[in-house]
């Protein structure tokens, strides 16, 4: 059981060695390799949550061993409440995505490789325990990323591969200099790197000067990792690397990027930021309140501008996860285990979106709700694929937080733990509610109602494979719409721990 | 009747004018004569300090140092004179550029 | 009888089970599995059956109820406590609402299976219906607001679904959206109003929140711009009804949510869903009186009621009549709730499901039965139809039952409970004690649209059932309607309980003009506004198996013909009833002969009337410019522009400018950067050759071998440091 993470962590790597030396030509064997890797580590992952125990809200499975101890580095792991959601979600989006990425002819293993890499490294972001080994997780990740756009994308791929670079590059950077000012606010000792022993606003007196201005540390870096996590988010107004990124990334990547990467912003958060800097983050939680409900109604409101369909729903995560900023300013109960409720529902509604939307792209080749020419990109898309329509319901319902399916749980949740506390900021908010139907609704009845056109006519209805792999994402969906019990419970306790840490500020 | 100022007045008129003929002849003969004046307007000089003002022979003693090295001066820069037309076929000044560049 | 999941569970879970079954093996099922809806239906009718006996009949006194809840989500951790629990409520109310919901369900699903046959997407029809009813009878059985909010939303997405049946028209998918996206505007401040209220009493039980109405914790409260939290709430909830029950400025979505099958149409937008909006409202409203929003709603209500009547005047589209007078009698118990009138704003809420779910069942036979062999389509013009007596006597049967009731016709339901309300619009707004010069205009718009309602229904029946057939060939293509269990038994079983003596046991409803004595008068007796103050006190119940609640002494109710109002009070309040009474007879009889003028004896034209108010004409056929001002001014015009402006900025000037502009200016400085390399260090570097180059050439000019000109510069310099000493 102590190596269960190590397991999960390193299953992928052993992935990605077994797809390169499989034979020249193989393409069909890489591609049952890779699912094999992921269903097994997606196993792995609801083993360890059989084996978790709801009730504490301390790290479990942990391992720590020294990597580098000169500068007492450890390779240190460990899951807690808020974790455990988020491996479990990218380990089953991950097999999803595998089974969606079946079409890939171009250069498959290094297709296949690199997902598998991409997997490995976000487990790594949200199992390390160290800082260092959390730095070099969330560094790695941007390898893979970059060459899946760059290599496998759409017309503009270099220049988005480049930009979403480039950005989170930005951000990790300043995050470094959050980590190297923290290893030597603590002197060097071996809790320097040590996110758990971080913990719990030790640093509410120190001061740091910056050429002769004084700053709090506190303070000061607060913003510094702020930046950072809000870029990978992203909060407005670091997001426009997104829709780009997005709308060039193949399907597969794109529903990794909106369903697990921008977690990781928020889980950074969660995490680090507010654990290390409470004061600080209860101090600016205004502003993260009011970030978070630009990004709704911002979203929003460019989302319903959108012609194209992937970039709306790019759009669409960028208003959803301001939902998750709102309820991380709460700073309650309900908003913090909404925001986290939220992080697990949007990864997985946001995924169904976008592999539809990829689905309907490999027939049509093109993503137009209306082109730029005025006429319909999509028509009587509901006559022509009545099972895809369905299940285009499901998703685009859960997007919008109907009752009864995951998104709106977690929406009520955040609203009810932040009216309180930022009551104007939650009025707007809700509006934002709105807002989502309208983009969403006007774009399916733009797409699938009205008479077939002459060009839909050739489209074919979704196959088994991805009426397969669509599955267990709409029974999830539906599933932890009704009853979210679930998963609240394995996060409760470790988010009920932070929101304790907090109220002491 | 003459002063110290007349003999100063002779000394520059020769002066300037050795300077003039150096500077303004091309002829290495000519200038080798501006020399000759730039010698005798010092040595006037000399001779008229020495008889106005110290009242002593040491003033006399340099003019004789000076026709002697102009003497000297002169045979030797005749004798590159004559060597340069020799090798040049001419004594224009300008036209000794051997060392030059 | 005890509450337990045993006997009150299977009131949701068996339509839920139907939706289940007939959404995965609907298709392979028999029939399409339109018995599995139907039988599950009935099934829940059987249910709500009982509790109706238990409580009706037990003739529970108004203020009690069964209340259990069970644990939803429950967060708390440390010292923070956070809990959502669902569960039931049953008082009255619920135990009436139940059993008019399940009763109006079952028929429209039996005539379902008559009007949908031979659709393509039968199946797909009852599967919806089946979750829509799941979502009415979870709403009315919840209790708790956020579970109403749940069970509303569910119910919009099935009006979302049913409007846009047809999804090979446009219009529908237009329809569809409209409705969506209008309700969902009150949905979303309902949301609201679940959050302000949340943040005071710590949940949204209705006893939670009458029990702090009770003890005055909203007292004091602001929500936002110093408005009180009350008010705020109230107007949110009604915000809410507003959106669902489709009262202005929200109307616009119920006449086109048309677009729907029929059947969903009585159902939905006529009997059950619109009607949960004034549902909601009735169980807040002890939190209107708290937040002082009642002459508010009144003047909602009866700018509704009498707005939508006006509309309906000039509609052709048999169903357009019938959705705007939907609008109408929504409006008139939005009144009722208004002026105070509790128990007859649901009074009529009962009365207008029955007889508006039939109404439009009867409409959906005739359509049903009128087929044009040219558009294969069927049709909705009252213009082409005319003269159906005699070809479909049942239908025709039911319909003018419910046309009299509708019109406020003596002996019948609609009369009791609407002139009830107008008599309290009356005495509130005009001979009361209390009433302001500006109450005055509710209840006069009431009674004009009283008027207006008799006129256009008659019209409605006029045109469609009178005179003579207008389209001949659609006439003779019309079949001879038989008596079938799935066509009009339905229909005769609904225009039965239009019929006033069921609700009261008086002609007026009121107690005067007695029929059957005050026994009778159970409506009046058992329905009442809650009373705060009665919940002052109460543990909440466990939801399960078992009922674990002590032995209840239920105290029987009495009809108090006094309203629990003093004698000479209670006499201004007869009074101002009596005069409504005989007015609401009055104008419903004009109306009524007015459109008999008008369309049988043709002895008034009503060319005449819209030839002289043309003008109004034109604004009721674009609906007051409602569509125009909502769709293309604040959404096309404003909301789109400001959004395209947004993304423009967004990608155009935000992205490209200042993102990439970080770009650019990382390139300019990298340009810079390699200048700088290039030119200057590297130059820099070779400085030092060039400066020895540069040295050399200088030396060079100098020694020139020119002898005369070293010695010029010899003179010069000399002479210069000469002068210099000199002076």
């Amino acid at each position: 059981m102590e190596n269960l993470l190590s397991c999960i962590l390193w299953l992928p790597v052993v992935g990605i060695v077994a797809v390169l030396c499989t034979p020249k030509g193989k393409d069909n064997a890489v591609r049952w390799i890779s699912l094999a890797v992921t269903t097994i580590t997606f196993v792995l992952t609801l083993v360890l949550y059989c084996n978790f125990d709801t009730s504490m809200s301390e790290m479990q499975f942990a391992i720590k061993v020294p990597w580098i101890k000169a500068f007492h580095i450890f390779y240190s792991l460990g899951v807690d409440g808020i974790s455990l959601p988020m491996i479990i979600l990218t380990s089953l989006l991950f097999a999803i995505c595998i089974m969606s990425s079946w079409t890939i002819t171009k250069s498959v293993k290094g297709y296949f490789a690199l997902l598998l890499m991409l997997e490995s490294s976000v487990f790594g972001v949200f199992m390390s325990l160290d800082f260092f080994l959390f730095y070099v997780y969330w560094e790695i990740m941007l390898l893979p990323m970059f060459f899946l756009i760059a290599v496998w994308g759409g017309e503009n791929r270099e220049y988005a591969a480049i930009k979403f670079f480039l950005y989170t590059f930005f951000g990790s950077i300043l995050m470094l200099v959050g980590m190297v000012a923290l290893y030597y606010v603590t002197g060097q000792s071996s809790s320097s790197f040590d996110i758990l022993a971080l913990q719990g606003g030790n640093f509410t007196n120190e001061m740091v000067s910056i050429f002769g201005y004084d700053f709090h540390f506190n303070k000061l870096f607060f913003w510094f990792m702020f930046i950072g996590f809000a870029i990978k988010v992203p909060v407005f107004p670091f997001h426009t690397w997104l829709p780009h990124a997005h709308v060039q990334a193949p399907t597969a990547v794109s529903v990794i990027l909106a369903g697990v990467l921008l977690k990781m912003g928020t889980y950074g958060f969660l995490r680090i930021s507010f654990p290390i800097f409470p004061e600080a983050s209860v101090h600016y939680s205004t502003a993260i309140a009011v970030l978070g409900v630009v990004n709704v109604i911002y979203g929003a409101m460019c989302a319903m501008a959108q012609t194209d369909v992937k970039k709306l729903i790019a759009y669409s995560s960028v208003s959803h996860m301001g939902f998750v900023m709102l309820g991380l300013a709460a700073m309650t109960v309900q908003g913090m285990n909404g925001a986290v409720l939220q992080m697990f529902n949007h990864g997985t509604s946001t995924a169904m979106m976008f592999l539809l939307v990829g689905i309907l792209y490999e027939r049509s080749h093109h993503r137009w709700i209306i082109r730029p020419d005025g006429t319909k990109g999509f028509g009587g898309l509901f006559t022509q694929l009545p099972n895809y329509s369905i299940i285009f319901i499901i998703g685009m319902f859960a997007s919008l937080g109907l009752p009864g399916l995951s998104g709106f749980i977690s929406e009520a949740l955040i609203f009810l733990g932040i009216y309180e506390r930022f009551t104007t900021i939650t009025v707007i908010a809700v509006f934002g509610l709105l807002l989502g139907a309208a983009y969403l609704l006007w774009m399916f009845k733009r797409m699938f109602f009205g008479e077939v056109i002459e060009e839909c006519k050739s489209y074919t209805d979704v196959n088994a494979r991805e009426i397969f792999y669509m599955l267990p994402l709409c029974i999830a969906v539906v599933v932890f719409g009704v009853y979210p019990t679930p998963i609240l419970d394995i996060m409760r306790a470790s988010v009920g721990e932070l929101v304790t840490l907090l109220s002491r500020f | 009747m003459f002063g110290l100022a007349w003999y100063l007045g002779i000394g520059f008129v020769l002066f300037c004018t050795g300077i003039t003929v150096m500077i303004a002849r091309k002829s290495i003969v000519a200038i080798l004569i501006g020399i000759e004046l730039i010698l005798n307007g010092a040595a006037i000089n000399f001779v008229a300090y020495s008889k106005f003002v110290t009242q002593d022979l040491d003033g006399h003693i340099f003019p004789l140092f000076i026709i002697i090295v102009a003497a000297a001066e002169a045979a030797v820069g005749l004798a590159i004179v004559i060597r340069f037309y020799q090798i040049r076929e001419t004594i224009h000044i300008d036209e000794a550029t051997q060392l030059q560049s | 009888m005890d509450y337990t999941i045993g006997t009150v569970a299977p009131i949701l879970l068996f339509p839920l089970a139907a939706f289940v079954i007939n959404a995965f093996i609907g298709r392979k099922l028999p029939r399409q599995g339109d018995w599995v809806s139907i039988i599950g239906i009935l099934l829940s009718f059987g249910w709500s059956a009982r509790i109706f006996n238990d409580f009706v009949f037990g003739h529970y006194s108004s203020d009690y109820y069964v209340h259990k809840v069970f644990t939803w989500i429950d967060l708390s951790y440390g010292d923070f406590p956070f809990q959502i629990d669902l569960g039931i409520y049953i008082d009255n109310m619920t135990a009436m609402m139940l059993l008019m919901v399940s009763g109006v369900a079952a028929l429209i699903h039996i005539f379902s299976s008559f009007y949908m046959k031979g659709d393509p997407r039968y199946g797909r029809f009852f599967t919806y219906l089946s979750l829509f009813t799941t979502g009415m009878l979870g709403l009315v059985l919840s209790e708790n607001l956020l579970s109403v909010f749940i069970f509303w939303e569910l119910m919009g997405f099935c009006s979302y679904s049913l409007i846009g049946f047809y999804y090979e028209k446009e219009e529908a998918g237009n329809a569809s959206m409209k409705a969506f996206m209008t309700t969902r505007v009150g949905d979303v401040c309902f949301l609201l109003a679940i959050l302000g209220i949340w943040s005071v009493v710590g949940s949204v039980s209705f006893v939670d929140i009458y029990n702090h109405l009770a003890s005055g914790a909203f007292e004091g409260q602001v929500a936002i711009l110093g408005i009180p939290l009350a008010s705020f709430c109230a107007f949110m909830i009604f915000a809410g009804t507003i959106g669902k029950s489709a009262q202005f400025p929200l109307q616009v979505w119920l006449p086109d949510a048309m677009m729907g099958p029929t059947p969903c149409s009585a159902l939905i937008h006529a009997a059950t869903m619109v009607a949960a909006g004034v549902y909601l409202s009735l169980r807040m409203y002890p939190l209107m009186e708290a937040g002082h929003l009642t002459t508010f709603i009144a003047y909602i209500g009866a700018i509704t009621a009498f707005g939508a009547a006006t509309i309906a005047l000039i509609q052709t589209d048999i169903k357009a009549v019938l959705a705007y007078s939907t609008i109408s009698q929504l409006g008139y118990m939005v009144l009722g709730i208004g002026v105070g009138s509790y128990n007859a704003a649901f009074m009529h809420l009962i009365t207008h499901a029955v007889f508006k779910a039939c109404l439009f069942l009867s409409a959906g036979s005739v359509i049903h039965s009128l087929h044009d062999h040219h558009t294969h389509g069927h049709v909705q013009e009252m213009p082409r139809m005319g003269g159906l007596r005699k070809k479909m006597p049942y239908t025709f049967l039911a319909m003018a039952c419910c046309t009299l009731a509708i019109s406020g016709v003596p002996f019948f339901s609609g009369f009791v409970s609407k002139d009830r309300i107008l008599g309290d619009a009356l005495y509130w707004g005009i001979t009361g004690h209390h009433a302001h010069w500006y109450q005055a205009i509710p209840p006069i718009l009431g009674f004009a649209a009283a008027f207006l309602t008799a006129f256009y229904m008659c019209r409605m029946m006029f045109l469609t059932f009178f005179g003579e057939p207008r389209d001949k060939e659609l006439y003779e293509h019309c079949h001879k309607e038989k008596l079938s269990l799935n066509r009009n038994i339905p229909l005769l079983l609904l225009a039965v309980f239009t019929l006033g003596v069921w609700y009261s046991g008086s002609l007026t409803g009121q107690g005067k003009v007695k029929v059957a004595g005050d026994r009778y008068e159970w409506f009046s007796t058992l329905i009442e506004k809650p009373n705060t103050s009665n919940f002052r006190e109460y543990t909440k119940e466990p939801f399960g198996l078992k009922d674990t609640r002590g032995t209840v002494h239920f105290e029987k109710s009495h009809y108090d013909p006094s309203h629990g109002l003093s004698e000479e009070e209670a006499h201004h309040v007869h009074t101002a009833h009596n005069i409504g009474a005989g007015l609401s007879i009055l104008v419903a009889f004009l109306g009524i002969f007015i459109a008999f003028l008008m369309y049988i004896r043709k002895s008034m034209d009503p060319g005449f009337w819209v030839r002289t108010f043309h003008r109004w004409n034109k604004a009721l056929k674009e609906k007051y410019y409602f569509d125009h001002l909502y769709i293309d001014v604040l959404i096309q015009k404003v909301l789109l522009t400001v959004n395209r402006l947004l993304a423009a900025f967004d990608m155009g000037v935000y992205d490209r400018f200042a993102i990439d502009g970080m770009a650019s200016v990382n390139r300019w400085l990298y340009k810079a950067a390699n200048f700088f390399d290039n030119f200057i260090v590297d130059n820099s570097v070779d400085l030092t050759g060039v400066s020895v180059k540069f040295l050399n050439v200088a030396s060079r000019t100098v020694q020139s071998g020119k002898v005369q000109f070293y010695f010029m510069v010899l003179i010069l310099a000399v002479s210069f440091y000469i002068l210099k000493i000199s002076f």
